[in-house]
């Protein structure tokens, strides 16, 4: 136990240490102070404001994420440092929780860094803090949790190229399933059945995804935010489990 | 070839030069060429991609594009009518579309301009969040356009409802048809949207109409200088000028012509 | 003591490791040689964890090598050592030490990069040191945990001599305190020089293992090296070429 939060602690500063991390923070950053600029077009419209600059952290947390993600074990293996790691009273459990741990904190930090730039922007605007964004930015922060996990298990078992195309196919799918599913019900059958086996076995990121209510004030109910919680917590678990499994069987 | 480091450097900047000429002409260019609509994209399709980010997506392309096609109608109703349902699909509490759609369409030359923007305000105040401007914009289309002063009475009291309504409008809503006559009631419609808004185009907007309201008036009074001098009432605007009672006739905001009918003021297209 | 017994390891239809059996005694400098891919390293990763033998067993200290608490008197550095780039060397040796149980303090992590010559470069992030450098830092993160038992996978590779003769000191310094070390090296001069025992391993067989004089004859370690690798290599074409001979000159019927 005491080793997973070692090597969270020293893949969280391998990785906070990376200035290409610096260089797409800052261009977030840059990004969600111009929205600013946005008010003005769109006539203060608070809406616009924070609905840009939501997806603006939503976007670049993703780019962010999958930057770091994508060779985090990988790179470790092709560079043996793993050997120094593993030599040692360390499980490869230990190993993939540690590296998810480490790996999602500076992701969340990072997401903080431009959130806190965000809540200033809108303060600024209208004079109120927006306590729904917020909430929007800690269901994103559940998201790119399972996000993490997902390239902690491709990174055991692929190369980071594979690994960055699946990712960004599965954040493309995760958000649209709903919607392929609710056309699938339309032809009905064994197309049908299909479809649904792959909405709940793959990653269904669209109940991460609570930006459009939040901007338009509403906020989502206790039991929302409960299921949304362990469904995050249970597919990750899922994920590490599998990363595990196939770092076990890795030929180092 | 064994460039000194000096032609080496003007080379480099000669490069940089003509990159940006050739991006001058590239803008010169598209200017003078007439502006294209976008493909017509299907709602499906954007959500598809989109990332569910539906609410910036339409935010992007209504602030970037569709509002922009308004007062002219440059691509027509038909594609205005088709882009703004697509950003009321992406969301549709987004009010902005809908209460700027119902301030400008009207003054559009496209013939069903105010019952079009009769249904899309209507749309806004049953599926947008709550905002004043939606209702209070579409209560004025009643009131001015279709002598409706009843359903212009609801929605103005929808407008004075919302927390947010400036004190002007809840005062102006709230005390809906207690003036005594029509275009004074008109003239404080116009007055409370000038001084709630904060954008200069809508407060040009609501002066424009004032301003035309005003000089009704001042011509009406005219009539009645005309009529004392003449012992009749005039014909026809232009007859306050060879009467020399004007010594030209002011010009509507609008661009239409007035039109006299028994001393009082209307206009023609 | 370290016990192989009967391990084997396959790759796909390769046989990397056949039936390897010997015995390290404690205390005690073992070198473990052979050419390269004849299976060194693919036996010093079994016995640290980082591979499992298909067949067969090793234990070190009595415990199995795949037991994760067998490990906390191990120090192991691998060959030609990556390292975490952006750390600094002190920042790796403490990384290294908290993933044991008991290990170093501060201080005296600083005093291990004292020994290895790298002290004033432990603030300087790794991607900065020369490959010297990082051979010193893979031997240092060795000694974090004060181990029983040490694996070194070409310890003296890419060091000139001076950095050659300082971990040779240091090789026996920990001998004299009673700490067992295994090494694999290519450098035959430095390993007669500091072994106790060497083990000879060709194509994943174990050819010779025991004293180093009892293997040399009077003559230099290299010398008969060479020698029982081309014997091996001779007797193993000889082999496959006999059954063909065989056939050529069988009485006819």
């Amino acid at each position: 136990m005491k080793n997973i939060f070692v090597i969270a602690k020293n893949t969280f500063r391998e990785t906070i240490r990376d200035r290409i991390l610096y260089g797409i923070l800052g261009f977030s950053l840059i990004y969600v102070a111009i929205t600013v600029l946005l008010a003005k077009i769109s006539l203060n419209d608070p809406v616009v404001l924070k609905s840009f600059g939501l997806a603006g952290i939503y976007i670049f947390g993703s780019i962010i994420t999958i930057f770091l993600g994508v060779s985090i074990i990988y790179k470790e293996l092709e560079r043996r440092t793993l050997y120094f790691v593993l030599s040692k009273p360390v499980s490869r459990l230990d190993v993939v929780v540690g590296k998810f741990l480490g790996l999602f904190t500076a992701i969340i930090l990072t997401t903080l860094v431009m959130t806190v730039v965000y809540l200033g922007v809108i303060f600024y605007e209208t004079g109120v803090l927006d306590a729904l964004g917020l909430l929007a930015v800690f269901y994103q922060i559940l998201e790119m949790g399972l996000f993490v996990a997902l390239l902690v298990f491709f990174s055991t078992i692929s190369t980071p190229l594979t690994s960055t195309i699946a990712a960004v196919m599965l954040i493309f799918g995760g958000h649209s399933f709903g919607a392929v599913l609710r056309t699938a019900a339309q032809v009905g059958g064994i197309f049908y059945r299909f479809i649904q086996a792959v909405y709940y076995v793959f990653p269904n990121l669209e109940k991460f995804d609570i930006r459009i209510s939040a901007v338009h004030g509403i906020a989502p109910s206790g039991a929302s935010v409960l299921l949304t919680i362990i469904y995050a917590i249970l597919y990750s678990a899922v994920l590490l489990g599998l990363a595990n499994f196939f770092l076990k069987r890795k030929e180092l | 070839m064994n460039l000194s480091l000096t032609l080496k450097r003007v080379f480099a900047i000669l490069l940089l030069a003509g990159a940006i000429t050739s991006q001058y002409v590239y803008d010169e260019n598209r200017l003078k060429n007439p502006p294209v609509a976008l493909p017509p994209l299907s709602l499906g399709f954007v959500k598809a991609f989109d990332l569910g980010l539906n609410s910036a997506t339409a935010g992007f392309y209504w602030v970037n594009q569709v509002i922009f096609e308004l007062p002219t109608l440059k691509f027509g109703f038909d594609q205005y009518s088709k882009d703004l349902g697509l950003i009321n699909g992406l969301d549709s509490r987004f009010s902005f579309p809908y209460y700027w759609t119902v301030l400008i369409l009207p003054s559009t030359t496209y013939p069903d301009s105010i019952n079009a923007a009769i249904e899309i305000g209507e749309r806004g105040v049953r599926e947008a969040d709550p905002d004043w401007r939606v209702s209070f914009f579409l209560a004025t289309l009643f009131h001015l356009y279709k002598n409706d002063h009843v359903s212009a009475a609801k929605y103005f009291d929808t407008a004075a409802r919302d927390p947010k309504a400036p004190y002007y409008i809840k005062r102006f809503s709230e005390n809906y048809g207690i003036a005594p006559n029509v275009r004074q009631q008109t003239e404080q419609v116009w007055e409370a949207i000038s001084q709630s808004s904060d954008d200069p185009e809508t407060k040009a907007r609501a002066g424009a109409y004032l301003t035309r309201l005003q000089m009704f008036d001042f011509l009406e009074q005219e009539a009645q200088v005309y009529k004392q001098k003449y012992g009749k009432l005039p014909g026809d605007v232009s007859d306050l000028v060879t009467g020399g009672i004007l010594k030209a006739l002011p010009q509507d905001p609008f661009g239409f012509q007035f039109k006299m009918y028994g001393g009082t003021v209307g206009i023609v297209k | 003591m370290i016990e192989i017994k009967h391990i084997k390891k396959f790759y796909g239809a390769r046989t990397i490791v056949d039936d390897l059996s010997l015995t390290v005694k404690n205390g005690s400098v073992f070198g473990f040689l052979g050419q390269n891919g004849a299976g060194k390293t693919t036996t010093m990763k079994m016995m640290v964890g980082l591979a499992s033998p298909d067949e067969g067993s090793i234990t070190i200290g009595g415990k199995p090598s795949s037991d994760l608490s067998a490990r906390e008197s191990v120090g192991f550095m691998p060959e030609a050592p990556y390292f975490y780039d952006r750390l600094t060397g002190l920042e790796f040796l403490e990384f290294c030490g908290e993933l044991f149980q008991k290990h170093k303090s501060g201080r005296e992590y600083l005093g291990i990069l004292k020994e290895l010559g790298i002290y004033d470069a432990r603030d300087r992030a790794i991607n900065t040191y020369s490959k010297g450098m990082k051979q010193r830092l893979g031997f240092a993160q060795v000694l974090v945990n004060d181990p029983d038992y040490i694996f070194l996978d070409e310890p003296l590779d890419g060091l000139d001599p001076l950095g050659r003769r300082e971990i040779k000191k240091i090789i026996l310094e920990l001998k004299a305190r009673k700490k067992t070390i295994f090494f694999n090296s290519h450098i035959l001069y430095d390993t007669e020089e500091i072994c106790d025992e060497i083990g000879l391993i060709h194509e994943g067989k174990l050819l010779y293992s025991g004293s180093v004089k009892e293997f040399c004859k009077g003559r230099s370690l290299e010398e008969r090296f060479v020698e029982t690798v081309e014997r091996e290599r001779n007797t193993t074409t000889e082999e496959s070429v006999v059954p063909a001979k065989a056939e050529i000159h069988a009485p006819k019927s």
